[in-house]
């Protein structure tokens, strides 16, 4: 169980999380949605450990967590090809680039040899979503994992997800509630008022 | 398509002849007004003293020799270049330590540093040192940019995917420095190349362009001076054009896989 005690992250004087209590469970598949600018972003970057807290608590540490993490602008080297882009994650080792490919073609990816910059944005979104998926971890941080993609690739991206990250938590940050709660078994809404259920203050908890 | 380009590069090539046309003539008109060898030898003087130079195997002993010394200054300041970026882009301290030299061998002049330089290493090793400290300051410089404009979200990836030092220099680093090595490198052998021979001619190194040109002055043969100049006018020209090559094929090649080429891609191909 991942403990979040008082988390506050301010930038300047901005206060982008306030005090935010919240328990999250070793396994299954978190949703987390919320109006933009209300922090989910900072939320999975803290959590990754990318980004340092103002106060509060997470235990373990995110050091500890050693989460992996799609991000939301996916982040990929733009000199290396997108299974290269991948296998980053699994040690950069000649001997895994066919894995990084295997996974790339399961999330419908093709072109597991082309540069970034002849991929379309919903590829692009997917080799970085398959980088998370290609490292062995306990949590998995997913920043709009479905934002550039059509329904149906969405579909196929969100089984994947399942499939390799069972057993682990995952957390996803989704813009669209009703494919949110398709897509996990809990939906956490931030920017709403306190409940008291599931240890929480600052967010709405909806269990699927 | 063929045709169309075959009629540019000839256009091209006629505007070339026309401009270079046009100044040999004022220069061969310069010459027959001043009529004295001694203050403006003629195109045709000069052109018959660079022919015999040419024919000459002690001039590309001497020639060479020139070459080896800068070349050698330039590749030391290049290696010394990227290995005191990458250890002033890690640790403060000797970035503290090296801005200060960078910023007083770019505001000395060259002259002060040759004749310095002469007392402690004399003649032979000097326009080497020469280039070394025209080189070091511009990679040094370039490249600690190319190093510290790496975009953070490259770092913060490699942070969370737990990236080891090598993997980070070789997937991150070197990437993200090489265009601004490739703009250091092209500019800088030019300058190094000239600081060089300049070098040469104060301190009369032995088997050296530098050493011709002084001789010339000496013995007022200003034919040979016009002649070696040219020899150094025209390596200068071919080693630019190497060097650019080099750069340029290195940036293509970075370039192709950067770029939005509809010819690229293997998507985009099809769609």
């Amino acid at each position: 169980m991942i403990i979040i005690k008082e988390l506050t992250k301010k930038y300047g004087d901005k206060t982008v999380i306030d005090r935010l209590n919240i328990c999250l469970p070793d396994k299954g598949c978190l949703a987390v949605c919320g109006v933009s600018g209300c922090g989910k972003s900072t939320f999975l970057s803290i959590l990754a450990g990318i980004e340092s807290i103002t106060s509060g608590s997470v235990t373990p540490s995110p050091a500890e967590l050693e989460a992996s993490m799609s991000f939301q602008d996916p982040c990929l080297l733009p000199w290396l090809t997108a299974a290269e882009n991948v296998n980053l994650a699994l040690g950069d080792k000649k001997e895994t680039l066919p894995y990084a490919r295997e996974l790339l073609h399961r999330l419908a990816v093709d072109y597991t040899d082309s540069y970034p910059s002849a991929l379309s944005g919903g590829m692009k979104a997917r080799v970085g979503i398959a980088r998370a998926l290609a490292r062995k971890s306990h949590l998995y941080l997913f920043d709009e994992p479905f934002a550039a993609l059509d329904d149906g690739t969405a579909d196929i991206v969100a089984s994947a997800i399942h499939e390799f990250t069972a057993g682990a938590l995952s957390i996803a940050v989704i813009h669209n509630t009703e494919f949110a709660r398709r897509f996990a078994d809990t939906v956490i809404t931030f920017g709403s008022s306190p409940i008291s259920d599931f240890s929480v203050s600052g967010v709405s908890v909806e269990r699927l | 398509m063929e045709k169309e380009k075959k009629i540019s590069i000839l256009k091209k090539l006629l505007a070339i002849a026309g401009v270079a046309a046009f100044w040999i003539g004022l220069w061969t008109i310069a010459a027959y007004r001043v009529n004295a060898e001694l203050i403006l030898p003629s195109p045709q003087a000069t052109v018959s003293r660079l022919a015999e130079l040419l024919t000459d195997r002690q001039s590309y002993i001497i020639a060479g020799m020139s070459l080896l010394r800068v070349f050698a200054g330039t590749v030391s300041a290049m290696s010394a270049g990227i290995v005191f970026a990458a250890a002033a882009s890690r640790f403060v301290i000797i970035e503290h330590l090296i801005s200060p030299l960078v910023t007083i061998v770019r505001a000395t002049p060259v002259v002060s540093f040759i004749i310095l330089a002469f007392l402690w290493l004399g003649n032979a090793l000097l326009p080497g040192f020469i280039s070394f400290l025209m080189v070091f300051p511009i990679v040094y410089t370039n490249v600690k940019t190319g190093i510290t404009e790496t975009p953070a979200e490259y770092l913060k990836m490699a942070d969370v995917f737990g990236l080891g030092k090598f993997t980070r220099i070789k997937r991150i680093y070197i990437p993200s420095a090489l265009p601004y090595f490739s703009s250091a490198a092209r500019s800088s052998f030019g300058l190094a190349w000239k600081a060089g021979v300049a070098a040469e001619v104060l301190v009369c190194t032995q088997n050296s362009i530098g050493l011709e040109i002084y001789n010339s002055k000496t013995y007022l043969q200003t034919v040979d001076l016009f002649a070696w100049t040219s020899v150094i006018i025209i390596l200068s020209l071919i080693i630019e054009l190497i060097f650019s090559k080099l750069t340029l094929h290195i940036d293509k090649k970075r370039k192709s896989r950067l770029e939005n080429d509809n010819n690229q891609g293997a998507y985009k191909k099809i769609r």
